[in-house]
């Protein structure tokens, strides 16, 4: 089968997949809701739900994407039996299979991102001055959390899907792009430039996701193999 | 690799290295400035824990790349034991960094992109060692954390060398305070720091070929050596 193929019908393979169970999908996104639901209701504790300024708004909105990222995709791997995992493993090539967990992890942590925006939007407020740049941001960042996740988790699968070790694996890593994200979100918030260079901000995120994805690209055939 | 390391040469002349630094960074001038005034020797022994901690993972890395395109359990044994010596080395660092800080910036912790860096590599390599511990199979847990350590160290690179590079920080070497100029490292502090720096990289290669050797002895069997 031809590479594009492979990815194209695992890809397809796995949307299939999920749509099937479709609580998992649904369970995830119950998370996302909850979640900020919880800070919601700390907040009007606190009195503070209507005073939300951009950089809280900011700051807790990406807190919550990487919370529920992390345990949207840390079953992406361990989920087939191994009989299943040996009968891929004859088919597919190893590029092909990363690939397309990853494009499908992807798509997903967008979807929860645009889920996160609108109900930050409707309980604290849209702080978000230019939307489009905040696509640009979720695409590129939602790339990082995405691609990321994904490497660990097929790394932590191997070590017997403890959650805990997804955690403590991905955390670490995660920081340049979550760093990234937060300076360069500011400028979403503000009318002008808001930083200093956020050109640079911007390559830097594009150069990261790149790294992590030919970084992947390399290094799970070792792991596949396994 | 490993007659090398049973070679004197090079311990002696770390010994005598370091003996030096010690004795030239408390006597020898250094030039005057304000605020740090004498503290600044300290640079003779913070700075070179950074560099031996990053000359240590770098090698954990190398043996890292080694071990995935030719499985012998030696490359994993020293890949591990480096980054072993990497972490002491760290926590030395940071402990060097805080005293330091509290005399020169008046806190112990400043909120800072190469504090932070620091600390992050720590997490990822605890993580790696909590990755290790969690695998039972010496060759799954050989490759995978050598998967996990090549991509870590990757990210751990792209954290601490681009990313102060963007952002004002107390921390000289980034934002506004170019390099060492602002010590004015003259010749005087070169003398002692330039072989400081060898010598504390030269002790961590010689306390982790202790580690490898020690456990070598102790399973000769499985770390046949040609």
């Amino acid at each position: 089968m031809s590479f594009q193929k492979e990815i194209h019908s695992l890809f397809f393979r796995e949307v299939k997949l999920e749509w099937r169970n479709k609580y998992t999908i649904g369970g995830v996104l119950l998370y996302m809701v909850a979640t900020v639901f919880v800070i919601l209701t700390a907040l009007e504790q606190e009195g503070l739900s209507n005073q939300m300024n951009a950089n809280w708004w900011n700051l807790l909105f990406w807190l919550s994407m990487l919370f529920v990222s992390v345990n949207a995709i840390a079953k992406s791997f361990g989920q087939e039996s191994r009989a299943k995992t040996l009968y891929l493993y004859t088919l597919f090539r190893p590029e092909a299979v990363i690939l397309s967990k990853m494009a499908y992890n992807y798509l997903f942590i967008l979807f929860l991102g645009l889920l996160a925006w609108g109900l930050f939007s409707i309980w604290f407020g849209n702080v978000v001055l230019k939307p489009v740049l905040f696509l640009l941001l979720l695409l590129l960042g939602g790339g990082g959390l995405g691609l990321v996740f994904t490497m660990i988790s097929s790394i932590a699968s191997k070590a017997g899907n403890n959650s805990t070790l997804m955690a403590i694996l991905s955390f670490p890593v995660i920081l340049p792009f979550l760093i990234v994200l937060i300076r360069l979100s500011t400028v979403v918030f503000t009318e002008g430039q808001g930083i200093e260079s956020p050109t640079m901000l911007w390559v830097m995120l594009a150069a990261l996701n790149l790294l992590v994805l030919s970084l992947s690209f390399i290094l799970f055939p070792y792991l596949w193999r396994e | 690799m490993l007659k090398a390391s049973r070679a004197i040469w090079w311990k002696l002349l770390a010994l005598a290295l370091i003996t030096y630094s010690i004795i030239g960074g408390f006597l020898l001038p250094v030039p005057a400035l304000p605020v740090l005034n004498e503290s600044i020797r300290n640079l003779y022994f913070h700075v070179p824990m950074w560099f031996s901690m990053l000359f240590l993972l770098l090698f954990s890395f190398v043996m890292a790349i080694r071990y995935l395109s030719n499985p012998k359990p030696l490359y994993d044994l020293i890949s591990k034991e480096m980054a072993k010596t990497a972490m002491v080395f760290g926590v030395l660092g940071l402990i060097t960094g805080m005293i330091w800080a509290s005399v020169t910036w008046g806190a112990w912790w400043v909120n800072d992109p190469k504090l932070n860096g620091a600390v992050v590599g720590l997490l990822v390599y605890l993580a790696y060692f909590v990755l290790r511990g969690s695998l039972e199979d010496p060759s799954q847990k050989a490759k995978i954390a050598a998967v996990y350590s090549v991509f870590a160290f990757v990210l751990y690179i792209a954290f601490i060398y681009v990313i102060p590079r963007m952002t004002d920080t107390l921390h000289p070497g980034s934002g506004g305070n170019p390099g060492f100029n602002v010590y004015d490292l003259d010749n005087r502090m070169r003398w002692v720091f330039y072989p400081a720096v060898l010598g504390w990289i030269l002790i961590g290669f010689w306390i982790t070929s202790f580690l490898v050797r020690m456990r070598i002895l102790s399973e000769p069997e499985e770390y046949q050596t040609d």
